[in-house]
């Protein structure tokens, strides 16, 4: 299965290591521009209201303040914030400044003044009228006939041809079904139907959204972004402010993680009409408090499950209905949603399956992209059923899994029939390590084996969850690479994919230098710069290593064929047939005679010598197939009975994600994700007042782990070949939040027999539960 | 962040003689760790702050025959690596390590964390039961209170203007003497109590000789219990009193629902708390 490589699946150093330790990696907001001006956004009170008037006069007339834009002075053009393929799967419902405030944080005027204290002072001198409406903010209630609509505007569309009925709170609705679910279920032996519902979370990437834009010498609009998606960045600040793309320049920077948050247009159109409006340099920047109220959440859903099953252990039926809340506004409302189905529904193999989603509105904040997308809620749910079922039948829950999940050469109906805002692509699956994750899973845990608590007082259990994912958005998302070569042999590789902190430069690099036959010190990455770089849809869906990868490799073959090209000029290998000729270290050499050419002397020849031109090439890669990583999750917990409070005694994370590229960063990328999903788990919560304002918008209140709470976690990555990923690669970013919830919610159970449905599991729910329990 | 003068002083008469003349909204500062939080969330708005931590009379550890004497800008750290403190007011040096992260116990001090005065102060309920005094100085005048006495309510105390807390004189706790601190929280650092206590005792002859409790983070101010301690002196402990006591508790305190833990539970995990304390001696 393994194959052998030079440069792929070696920890090398990450190729932008040591200027990020030395603090020389130069962010978003490490440039200060002579006379840059800064914004503050005025936001909205109220979590519903209509805007009655907006009195700008005595703020505007306040010195070192340039202007103020709101809803009566900016275009108002539907849109969406979510950075995504064109035409979007999310609703056309966000206009740079509304005439409505849907949330509490709503943008209501930006003001750009010389500081940001001046800009601050000028906002509270800005008069705002509102006429508050009444709020909803469950969705459960939003769709109830009644419920204050949100978006009664009449100029909000979906740009594609889905399910969207903003007149009954209803963003999105997907629902699908293979085979009879209805029967299977009432002809099984064993059923269990419960609902789950999983929280507001927030990314909280170490450095908040920020955007620096300015004219440059030829009056096009540069914007320095903190983003995931510089493609979708342009294009869509040019669709909200009119500016033709191009004249603009979107440029990424080193960023300093996304998590899916940056996938969102979020700041760009008010800083560029910000920089029309005054010719200055101007930055935005948004504070933690601002991030956690006015940017993205994850998107809490109910999520319910019902699974039939035989006393022989077989699955025969499974539905799952979710219901998802968007917030105020419709970013990745469906996509999220029929993620749940389209990446957790096909691990078990079931002939009848049924998959129901809505998404509501509501006057929460706005829900987004976020590492996992959907499958993190839906896995939730999924995998404590699962366990109940094979309890319910009596069964080992390792065991019934071993027997129902999916394997290499099989498919599902879901991968047909639920895609991105439209049918899916069949598949079946390739390489699959799942089994081998689970056997190692069960070993490192000593699954089976009751350990004693450590105090007469606690409790001690473990627990299981094992997942799947996807890599890229096939048939929608494109990646591309340039590359072009150098006088001393070395090669520029020009990107669109964004390394946000995930060590995509590094491992691109090391696939361009396994097909160049060189090392990755020869490879000068570049990631992104709308203006250098081709067009990448950009870092999501799990996609770069997958598919930017295969782009990359395609380009490096593309480039080797010219240098074979050129070997064939030159005088040594006039007789080398091409089939011979490879590339090794930094050298064209040939299989039948030993002589070999540097690659510095084939690109001097090609510069200077003989029919001259640049050796260099630029390939795109599209995905048929997303291809699942796959994981085991297991843990073990020790509840304290006086208390409530869960401590993590060992988590153990095995991951197929075919070959690992650099291996060390994709264990980094399980570490991290592990600990992003015990986080959700165990603190991370949003507080909410009656009327909807969060009540702990900062690190003080929202708690999220630190070092000191980690428990002993061991992962590993579980060798598998992906016949169609770069050098056999899957994806590995998202994939190990998702077992956090469940596992952890099983080893509960196990523990002290009570079954937590919903999260964060504090102290209180886990003690209340076991007083309920007791009556 | 606005402009605020900073003053500092390595000698506590000119700070003091500074502090009576100002006339400005001031706030004492040591290690920071309450004061820039509460300056970031605006809770506070002072035009000045007044740094002790220069002060060495404010740093000291003195031990006598029968008391130990603290002074208010001894850092955590250094309390919790006294080994003198550890010997003698050990119940002190538990909840101490229970505040913050070892980062934050670096420079928060005894003081800050009184003067501060939360409810969920992790040190307080300790000082109750070691019955702490609080030296206060201010410019030719020193007075002393008791702990319980100092606290007024949620961030308020008794010091008028012009007056700071100069050091703790605490129980030096014989070596027959046990006690505990235990708390509530979140995580593992970082996490303000949801609930927590301290608590004294000493057994003679299988008889409770003398037993102080209190709670934190279940009421507006940190709670000295009477009811309990008065159920068991003089008596031999036994289950039925550990159950009748752990009933007492939800009538001395005063718990509410916040958004770290909700008052229900709060009674229950103190219930419980105790009920593990009082386990250990019979």
């Amino acid at each position: 299965m393994s194959k052998k490589f030079k440069v792929v699946k070696t920890s090398v150093e990450k190729v932008d290591g040591y200027s990020l330790v030395a603090g020389r990696g130069v962010f978003v907001d490490d440039i200060d521009l002579p006379g840059m001006l800064q914004i503050k956004m005025l936001t909205s009170p109220h979590a519903h209201a209509v805007i009655k008037s907006i009195n700008i006069k005595k703020a505007e007339a306040l010195e070192g303040v340039h202007t103020i834009m709101t809803h009566e002075n900016v275009p108002r053009i539907p849109h969406t914030t979510a950075g995504q393929g064109f035409p979007e799967p999310s609703p056309y419902d966000t206009y740079t400044f509304r005439r409505k405030v849907r949330f509490v944080g709503d943008r209501v005027a930006a003001v750009v003044a010389e500081t940001e204290e001046i800009a601050e002072e000028a906002m509270k001198l800005i008069e705002v009228e509102y006429d508050v409406l009444p709020a909803v903010f469950d969705p459960k209630d939003a769709i109830k006939e009644g419920a204050p609509i949100i978006h009664d505007e009449e100029d909000c569309y979906i740009p594609i041809p889905v399910a969207y009925e903003p007149e009954r709170n209803l963003c999105a609705h997907v629902d699908v079904e293979a085979g009879d679910f209805d029967k299977a279920y009432a002809e099984s032996d064993v059923q269990v139907d419960r609902e789950y519902y999983s929280h507001y979370a927030q990314h909280c990437p170490m450095e908040p959204h920020i955007c620096i834009g300015y004219p440059d010498e030829n009056d096009r609009l540069v914007l320095r972004v903190s983003t995931q998606v510089p493609f979708h960045s342009r294009r869509i600040t040019a669709q909200c402010t009119g500016i033709p793309i191009r004249k603009i320049r979107v440029i990424k920077p080193r960023i300093g993680g996304g998590f899916g948050t940056k996938q969102e247009v979020l700041l760009e159109d008010v800083v560029a009409f910000a920089v029309m409006r005054t010719g200055r340099p101007v930055r935005w920047a948004l504070t933690r408090k601002e991030e956690f109220i006015s940017s993205r959440t994850r998107h809490p859903q109910y999520v319910n499950i019902k699974i039939g099953a035989n006393k022989d252990g077989k699955i025969n039926a499974m539905e799952m209905k979710v219901l998802s809340n968007t917030g105020a506004y419709g970013s990745h409302a469906l996509t999220v949603m029929s993620n749940c189905g389209s990446k957790v529904l096909p691990l078990y193999r079931c002939k009848n399956i049924r998959f129901w989603g809505d998404t509501a509105y509501t006057n929460m904040p706005v829900a987004g992209a976020y590492r996992g997308y959907g499958a993190t809620q839906a896995a939730f749910a999924m995998e404590c059923v699962i366990s109940e079922v094979a309890q319910k039948i009596g069964m080992d829950t390792v065991e019934f899994r071993k027997m129902n999940h999916i394997k290499s050469g099989e498919g599902s109906p879901i991968f047909e029939k639920l895609g991105e805002g439209k049918e899916g692509v069949p598949q079946t699956i390739g390489s699959c390590g799942l089994a081998e994750c689970i056997e190692w899973g069960e070993k490192e845990i000593e699954w089976g084996k009751k350990n004693p608590p450590s105090e007469p007082h606690k409790r001690r259990g473990k627990g299981v969850a094992i997942l799947m994912q996807g890599s890229s958005v096939p048939e929608i998302d494109m990646g591309s690479a340039f590359i072009k070569m150098n006088e001393d042999g070395s090669f520029n590789l020009l990107m669109g994919a964004t390394d946000l902190g995930t060590g995509s430069d590094t491992v691109l690099s090391q696939i361009a230098a396994e097909v160049l036959g060189t090392t990755e010190k020869f490879i000068i990455p570049y990631s992104s710069d709308t203006d250098f770089t081709p067009f990448d849809v950009g870092a999501y869906a799990s996609s770069t290593t997958y598919l930017t990868g295969s782009a990359v490799l395609k380009t490096a073959e593309k480039v080797k064929e010219q240098i074979f090209g050129v070997a064939q000029n030159m005088g040594p290998f006039k007789d080398c047939s091409v089939d011979e000729m490879y590339l090794e270290d930094a050298q064209v050499k040939c299989k039948t005679c030993d002589k070999t050419i540097s690659f510095s002397d084939i690109c001097n020849f090609a510069m200077y010598a003989k029919d001259q031109f640049q050796i260099a090439a630029c390939e795109s890669h599209i995905t048929h197939k997303s291809p699942p990583p796959f994981t085991a999750h297991f843990v073990e917990v020790e509840v304290d009975t006086m208390t409530g409070k869960v401590d993590l005694l060992k988590y153990v994370a095995p991951v197929d994600c075919g070959t690992p590229i650099n291996p060390i960063l994709a264990d980094g990328q399980t570490q991290g994700a592990v600990v992003n999903g015990i986080s959700f788990a165990l603190t991370e919560e949003y507080f909410f007042n009656e009327k909807g304002v969060m009540l702990n918008p900062d690190f003080n209140n929202y708690k999220i782990l630190s070092t000191v709470d980690m428990p002993e976690l061991k992962t590993t990555l579980i060798d598998t070949y992906e016949e169609t990923g770069p050098f056999g690669a899957k994806s590995v970013s998202e994939i190990s939040i998702n077992g956090a919830l469940p596992a952890i919610a099983n080893a509960i159970y196990d523990a002290v027999g009570v079954r937590i449905n919903n999260g964060p599991f504090t102290p209180e729910k886990v003690y209340m539960a076991m007083k309920e329990l007791k009556k | 962040m606005k402009n605020l003068q900073l003053i500092k002083s390595d000698n506590l008469s000119e700070l003091l003689e500074l502090l009576k003349k100002e006339e400005r909204k001031y706030n004492i500062i040591a290690g920071g760790t309450d004061v820039m939080v509460l300056l970031k969330e605006f809770l506070i708005d002072p035009q000045c702050l007044y740094d002790v931590s220069g002060l060495s009379e404010l740093k000291e550890i003195l031990v006598d025959n029968d008391s130990i004497e603290i002074g208010s800008a001894v850092t955590m750290s250094d309390i919790i690596s006294d080994s003198e403190v550890s010997r003698y007011a050990p119940v002190l040096v538990s909840a101490l390590k229970e505040v913050g992260s070892p980062l934050i116990r670096n420079r928060a001090t005894l003081g800050g964390n009184v003067g501060n005065s939360s409810p969920a102060g992790d040190s307080i309920p300790a000082l109750f039961v070691l019955n702490a005094r609080v030296n206060i100085v201010s410019e030719g005048n020193e007075r002393s209170v008791k702990i319980e006495d100092f606290i007024l309510g949620p961030r308020r105390n008794v010091l008028e203007k012009g007056e700071i807390i100069k050091s703790f004189v605490i129980d030096k706790m014989g070596t027959d003497e046990r006690s505990f601190f235990l708390k509530a929280g979140s995580r593992n650092a970082l996490a303000i109590s949801k609930a927590n206590l301290a608590f004294r005792f000493m057994l003679k002859d299988n008889l409770v000789k003398s037993m102080n409790l209190s709670f934190g983070s279940v009421g507006p101010v940190v709670i000295k219990s009477t009811m309990i301690p008065q159920l068991f002196i003089g008596k031999k402990p036994d289950p039925g009193l550990i159950d009748k006591s752990c009933s007492l508790v939800s009538e001395e305190i005063k718990p509410i629902d916040d958004f770290r833990s909700t008052a229900k539970y709060r009674v229950k995990v103190l219930e419980n708390l105790l009920r593990k304390c009082l386990d250990e001696f019979c």
